[in-house]
């Protein structure tokens, strides 16, 4: 029949998802929607790396660079967050773009397939895990979005009401248990970044931190100290150095790599049809770098470390020059012909600061950048064992465990930094929250903190406004919803 | 039996193939070459009729004679009498639908690309847009309104062969390589445009028909000894007006107060960046055509070569044609035929560094001096030339040894047909017709280092995309006259089917070797593209006419698609229209002024198959998603979805009421048409807005809603003469109003390009009108902000604007969002004059568009006053204290504009109605005698003129040009629900052309 045609670029659900190698690629799909939130895209929302803008730049820790920045970013650092600004929908298309190919993958197991039972099981497992993740991104970033636990056929069926915290929690840690109990331990070398069990268990503590089920944070936090295979490693670069992924400091990774083929880090989602935009870079200097006119490179520079984050530094702190650069350091940056080493000149910054996180003379060169200097293959490490070792600190401070335990965790941090042990005399949450900052410096934890632990006036001061503890929904989302969605207090 | 010959003849020599017949009977014969004819008069025959085409019929009794002459008289509106309609054609007489034509006079010698400008402002109900005017760049065609928010092109029937327009003949994806597809056609080749405008006349084009048809028909042979025409002019374009910035030291002044310091540029000497983008094209075009022929075979030959340069740096069109059309009849009965057109278009459009380098260079820091010590010998952009100032360098971006963006496409349309006279009065007809487009786009950045001191790479891409689009169809067709001529029937039954196939590979290269080939770099990457799909109709057509006086049209086709899944594929399209000729009626009083009146009034429907995506209704997985995996990093494959496959998709419809008068007056020196018509899409094909929740954030394609268009179309034309002074004048208006009426579950749809929220579409307003904030002057003091309506969106000091609080709730947020206005025209109208007078003719066309806006979003950067960029001298008038203005668009200037002075609202929004001088000329034809005797008869007739396009724009609007389609975005296509912004491109030439024409014999 000449009417019944078949696409010629693409493959069809009815043939596809049958062997095992199907349904690795289906759950890669999920991972790779991760990677999409630091996205650059010229399509449909016009993201340019938003998470940044709302994980990092929002904090006390980053200004907008007045002269370079977007306007997102200027105004984002002025807490002028508004429900029709871009990085809210950027970030919740992503996650929600996640949770489906995870459902997807579900759902498809219990279809005809090739698969034997541990197959399944372990996919299983990992599309929970990741489904688990994203709710727990989106319950942190919007506070009661809604969970999709299943794909909805109808057309007209699509929006889905606001989840409670209670519903929430349930869900993501029945997820996060089921992983826990079917992924392994470890992945063999090809499948290295894959979510393992002992992640799954790391997430567990995590999110009853967040739940504040301080006996539960501690049983799977104390366990993942205790018994896990995490380590800090030697050098504190070492988690942010391109030659040094996945090691053992690192339990949650988001993989980049490449060159897959070479082009600059436009339209960098899933969504456009031109096969060599699926550049699997990030673009981290071209934002983050040093930008404007003079300063080699051709970078942005939108975002500049405070001096208030610079001051919260000690004398002697080892991290500092792999936190940001000031007057007097070596700055190297990148573009097409290689690496640019000179003098760093603080008029380059709004704050006379630039960040050498994941950057630096090791990670400025052509291993680590795709041909034309404009993305570059280093994996951003989500969740750290330092950070774990912090949460495990801060579940025994506040749920009344051995609070010699929780020093000692800050202690091996210190240690590490070149610093010597906290006085046990001093007040353990505070050390706990000044270490964890200087730690995970423009880590994409912070914000979330700040907003969980309810400071954002003592910081923020006369700028704070308590509707900032979570984000507004997109605008578009609530219009899509038809009174389904409700928007969060004060948008 | 008697057998009488004889020869007929015009004034210009003997008529070959003019027909004789006998009256009553099926008896007939044609002239020869040189006009003779003999004819077997059965018993009875008392009568013969010679008939040929352009000339009046004459019916001469026999009385005895056995050779019998005739001199045919040209009928001088028999040209435009004959209307092309669908598989067929039509007297104008006896037409029921609603059908515009231009013929040939309407387009040579006017300086345009592409057919379709030949529209502007000539026919009622069509409009036109261009996108830009960047030669070859995609015009848009409304015909009647805009029934969709998908695709809006009329279907262009070129020769009898449906194209199928695409913009996949691109390099990149910036919609600034987007080509018009009819660029390939050289307009000179045509004969006539018909336009069907309602569904009565397009519903036999069926599932392609929603939008209206153009049928285009290109010349053919006429018999004779080969005429050959030469056509050709020389001409300029230029730019109407640039923007006036700010000189250096008001630029550093006004840097100054946002807070950067650049006073030691102090007194350099001022560039304006535009007067270096912004040229005079120079523009050339040459055609030759070559006509002939015998009784048994006619030709027509041609070939055609255009070089337009763009009014900006890298822009240029180059076409270079070639047209062969001939009829063969052979024996009695069988006649074969084709029309092959052979093109190729050159076209450089700006790289990505240089897209609207004349608008965006406005921007650049005045004292950013353009040559220097950088590579190729510009200028350095850094601390010492720039500072803290900004400027790119669009000489440099604009210079092909850095970067060159070429989109060549070869074209080969054609139409082969085959017809057979089976028995009097019935036709079998086939035909075959081919369109195939082979494009190469290349993308080339060389390895020159960049002005910012940062090293380049060299970079190559290549697509390489082709179409085939393969038209077959069968016609049969009977038409016979009988009860004495009282009752005419006509009918026509076929079918037709239209394959398509699309292909592209792309390749790309970075550090090459070679520079011509991207396969020779150090990194290369390459990309396929593929889309198929089929389209089957069969089609019927009735007509039937009493007397000439009651006419009645009805047409059927039923259509079936591969782009829908089974089960909604087939939809069957009727239409009836109806006729009558009030003046032939006997009480109608004669001998009055009013010579003509027809009464017409037609129903049909017609579809849409377009959706933005092929197989839409499949749930289809992407492979060019991908991860990393693995301790060596390497790029995995990651199939999934990324459109949300509606298995319920189905044509959209559109359903046409059309009622109109046709009428003459004062021996039809004025006729006058008028029309109204009221259109209503119904399942309207449009992208659903999913919530994001659904994990897909692009629009699936769904079937939602109603559109509905109406209005009326007046046009008339008044043709008389004072002595040897012959003139004409006439006028057309259309008006439109577009409301959506019905949008299912969708409570609006908020779009716009490069995904801002500057247009919405919702029930009861027009589609995708301009929906955003609306202004009310300044706060004057700070008494009036203190009174001022809370803003989450900013806070308000003296000298900012008040927004409204329009829902009137107390607080203004997104909610007081309203409607700021349409892109899309309330009414458009044209005007043309002719006038001839010994040997000297002049025509004027004027072409006016109506209750329009457009988003000027070019105007934000220079007059926003945050850039680090120049502004426009708008901004001298700013506020600066209580009381200097209370205009919306002079707010104060305020360091990171913390009210929010520059969120979408009616400040950029603009009036955007205009009347142009579309084309004006003035033309001296040397006497034919005196030429004839001069050249011993070699050079029959000769023009010269001198004309002008675009001469004059009479409007409100700011930017450059207010006939602007959209702003640069990476979206292919139309992109209905967001048009209407100007971004920068670049404005429509003004065109001053010398032009010659000389005929041969």
């Amino acid at each position: 029949d000449q009417l019944d045609l078949q696409p010629l670029d693409r493959l069809t659900t009815d043939t596809f998802y049958k062997s095992r190698a199907d349904f690795d690629g289906a759950i890669f799909a999920s991972y790779s929607s991760i990677q999409d939130f630091w996205g650059t895209s010229t399509e449909t929302l016009s993201e340019r790396g938003e998470f940044w803008k709302i994980s990092v730049a929002i904090t006390d820790d980053i200004s907008a660079n007045e002269a370079t920045a977007d306007q997102i970013t200027r105004d984002v650092d002025q807490l002028l967050i508004r429900a029709s600004d871009r990085p809210y929908a950027a970030v919740y298309t992503q996650i929600y773009e996640g949770i489906y190919r995870a459902n997807l993958v579900l759902e498809r197991l219990d279809a005809e397939n090739d698969l034997t039972d541990e197959d399944k099981t372990v996919l299983a497992a990992e599309a929970r895990f990741l489904r688990a993740w994203f709710h727990f991104q989106a319950m942190k970033l919007f506070g009661t979005p809604p969970l999709a636990m299943e794909i909805i056929p109808g057309i007209n069926d699509q929006a889905l009401p606001n989840a409670s915290r209670d519903e929430l929690f349930t869900a993501i840690l029945a997820d996060f248990a089921a992983a826990e109990a079917g992924l392994p331990d470890v992945w063999d070398s090809g499948n290295t970044g894959r979510a393992t069990s002992w992640a799954a268990t790391s997430y567990i503590g995590k999110v009853n931190v967040w739940k504040e089920d301080w006996p539960a944070a501690i049983t799977a936090l104390g366990n993942v100290v205790n018994n896990g295979p995490y380590m800090l490693m030697p050098n504190y670069e070492d988690n942010f150095n391109f030659d040094t992924e996945n090691n053992a400091e690192s339990i949650f990774e988001i993989q980049f790599g490449g060159p897959f083929s070479d082009d600059n880090i436009w339209v960098f989602d899933d969504t456009h049809s031109e096969d060599f935009k699926a550049s699997q870079g990030i673009a981290r200097s071209y934002y983050w770098d040093a930008g404007g006119n003079g300063v080699p490179g051709g970078k942005n520079g939108w975002f500049a470390p405070t001096q208030d984050l610079l001051n919260s530094y000690e004398p002697g702190d080892l991290r500092l020059p792999f936190v940001l650069y000031q007057d007097g350091d070596m700055y190297y940056s990148y573009d097409g012909g290689g690496q640019i080493e000179l003098p760093y000149d603080p008029t380059w910054s709004s704050t006379g600061l630039t960040s050498s996180k994941y950057q630096g003379a090791h990670n400025t060169v052509p291993g680590n950048r795709s041909p034309n200097g404009q993305s570059e293959f280093n994996n951003e490490r989500w969740f750290r064992f330092a950070e774990l070792k912090l949460l495990y600190a801060e579940a025994l401070i506040r749920g009344g465990g051995d609070v010699g335990v929780a020093f000692d965790q800050i202690d091996d941090i210190r240690d590490r930094a070149g610093l010597g042990p906290v006085d046990r005399t001093s007040d353990p949450l505070t050390a706990m929250i000044q270490e964890k900052r200087v730690e995970l410096a423009m880590e994409p934890h912070r914000w979330f903190d700040i907003t969980r632990w309810g400071i954002g006036s003592d910081i923020f001061g006369a700028d704070w406004n308590d509707r900032l503890n979570v984000f507004p929904f997109p605008l578009t989302e609530i219009e899509r919803s038809n009174g389904l969605l409700q928007q969060n207090p004060g948008y | 039996q008697t057998t009488i010959t004889g020869n007929v003849s015009d004034s210009q020599g003997p008529l070959p193939g003019a027909t004789v017949l006998v009256k009553g009977t099926t008896t007939g014969a044609q002239t020869d070459f040189d006009g003779n004819y003999s004819i077997d008069v059965p018993q009875g025959g008392s009568t013969l009729v010679f008939t040929y085409l352009g000339y009046q019929r004459q019916e001469i009794n026999i009385n005895g004679r056995s050779s019998i002459d005739v001199t045919m008289v040209e009928d001088a509106e028999a040209l435009s009498e004959v209307v092309v309609v669908g598989y067929g054609t039509q007297r104008k007489a006896d037409l029921t639908g609603s059908v515009g034509s231009i013929g040939a006079a309407d387009i040579v010698t006017k300086p345009i690309t592409s057919p379709d400008q030949a529209l502007a402002g000539t026919i009622s109900g069509v409009n036109i847009t261009n996108r830009s005017g960047d030669p070859g760049a995609p015009i848009s065609i409304n015909i009647r309104g805009v029934g969709t928010p998908g695709v809006n092109d009329p279907l262009w029937v070129i020769d009898g062969v449906p194209i199928v327009q695409t913009t996949n003949i691109t390099v990149n994806t910036s919609s600034t390589t987007d080509s018009n597809p009819l660029a390939g056609l050289n307009p000179n080749d045509i004969e006539s445009i018909d336009v069907l405008k309602d569904a009565a006349s397009t519903a036999i084009y069926g599932a392609r028909a929603a939008n209206g048809v153009i049928i285009v028909t290109t010349k053919r042979g006429k018999r004779g000894d080969a005429r050959v025409t030469y056509d050709g002019y020389a001409s300029f374009a230029s730019i109407r007006e640039t923007i006036d910035v700010l000189d250096v030291d008001q630029y550093i002044d006004i840097q100054g107060q946002l807070g950067r310091d650049l006073s030691q540029f102090s007194g350099q000497p001022f560039v304006d960046w535009q007067d270096l983008i912004f040229r005079t094209g120079f523009v050339q075009n040459h055609n030759v055509s070559i006509s002939g022929g015998n009784e048994k075979a006619t030709y027509f030959i041609s070939g055609g070569y255009m070089d337009q340069e763009g009014v900006e740096r890298a822009q240029g069109f180059v076409r270079y044609s070639f047209k062969a059309n001939s009829d063969i009849q052979v024996g009695e009965r069988l006649k074969f035929g084709e029309s092959i057109l052979i093109s190729q278009v050159d076209r450089q459009v700006q790289s990505e560094p240089g897209i609207f380098a004349g608008f965006r260079s406005a921007t650049n820091a005045p004292y950013y001096q353009p040559f220097g010590d950088g590579p190729l010998g510009y200028n350095l952009i850094n601390q010492e030339t720039v500072g803290q100032g900004s400027a790119t360098n669009y000489l440099f971006n604009t210079d092909d040894r850095f970067t060159k963006t070429t989109i060549q496409t070869r074209k080969v349309l054609a139409n082969f047909y085959g017809e057979l006279n089976i028995i009097e009065g019935l036709k079998a007809r086939t035909s075959l017709g081919i369109d195939y487009n082979v494009g190469v786009g290349d993308y080339f950045t060389s390895g020159i280092d960049l002005l910012n001191g940062a090293s380049g790479s060299s970079l190559l891409v290549s697509e390489r995309p082709i179409e085939l689009t393969l038209t077959s169809a069968a016609t049969l067709q009977y038409d016979k006259t009988f009860g004495d001529g009282d009752h005419n029937i006509g009918a026509i039954f076929g079918f037709e089917q239209t394959k398509f196939r699309y292909d592209k590979q792309r390749l790309q290269g970075r550090n090459l070797f070679n520079e011509n080939f991207a396969a020779t770099g150090t990194t290369v990457a390459g990309a396929n593209e593929g889309d198929l799909w089929t389209l089957q109709g069969w089609l019927g057509r009735l007509t039937y006419n009493y007397k000439g006086k009651y006419l009645a049209t009805a047409n059927v086709r039923r259509d079936a698609t591969s782009r829908f899944a089974p089960g909604n594929r087939d939809q069957v399209f009727p239409s009836v229209s109806l006729g009558w000729r009030i003046t032939d009626e006997d009480f109608f009083p004669k001998n009055t002024a009013i010579n003509e009146i027809k009464l017409r009034g037609g129903w049909g429907q017609s579809g849409n198959q377009f959706t933005g995506l092929n197989f839409a209704y499949l749930a289809a997985i992407d492979n060019n998603v991908r991860y990393v995996i693995g301790d060596d990093q390497g790029t995995v494959v990651a199939p999934a979805p990324t459109t949300f496959a509606n298995a319920d998709l189905k044509w959209e419809t559109s359903t046409q009421f059309d009622i109109g008068v046709d009428a003459s007056f004062f021996d039809r020196k004025l006729t006058a048409t008028f029309d109204y018509y009221n259109k209503t899409t119904d399942d309207v094909l449009l992208g659903f807005p999913l919530p994001f929740v659904s994990g897909f954030f692009l629009p699936a394609d769904a079937n939602i809603g109603q559109i509905k268009n109406s209005g009326i179309e007046l046009s008339f034309n008044y043709a008389n003469s004072i002595g040897d002074f012959n003139y004409s004048f006439g006028g057309n208006l259309t008006t439109v109003k577009n409301e959506v009426t019905d949008l299912g579950p969708i409570p609006n749809i908020i779009s716009g390009i490069g995904g801002a929220s500057t247009h919405r579409t919702v029930v009861g307003q027009s589609l995708g009108h301009f929906y955003g904030y609306k202004t009310d002057g300044l706060y004057q003091n700070a008494a009036e902000v203190a009174a001022a309506v809370p803003d989450v969106n900013g806070t308000p000091s003296p000298g900012d604007i008040r927004f409204v609080d329009v829902n009137n709730d107390g607080v203004v947020d997104a909610n007081d969002r309203t409607f700021l206005g349409s892109p899309f025209p309330g009414f458009f109208y044209g005007m043309v004059f002719n006038a001839e007078y010994k040997g000297f003719d002049f025509s004027m066309n004027l072409r006016g568009v109506g209750d329009r806006q457009i988003y000027n979003s070019a105007r934000v950067g220079l007059e926003g006053m945050t850039s680090t960029g120049n502004f426009s001298t708008q901004i001298l008038d700013r506020w600066t204290s209580e009381g200097s203005t209370n205009s919306s668009s002079n707010p104060r200037l305020a360091v990171n504009d913390p009210n929010g002075n520059n969120r979408f609202s009616d400040r950029w929004v603009e009036d955007a109605g205009y009347l142009r001088i579309q084309n004006i000329s003035l033309g001296y034809t040397l006497s034919q005698d005196k030429l004839k005797s001069w050249t011993d008869n070699f050079i029959t007739n000769m023009r010269f003129y001198i004309g002008a396009q675009n001469l004059a724009t009479f409007t409100n609007y700011s930017g450059y040009d207010p006939e602007v389609g959209r702003a640069q975005s990476f979206q292919k296509g139309d992109f209905t629900l967001a048009t209407g912004q100007d971004g920068g491109q670049s404005p429509l030439p003004r065109i001053i052309q010398l032009g010659w024409t000389v005929n041969f014999n």
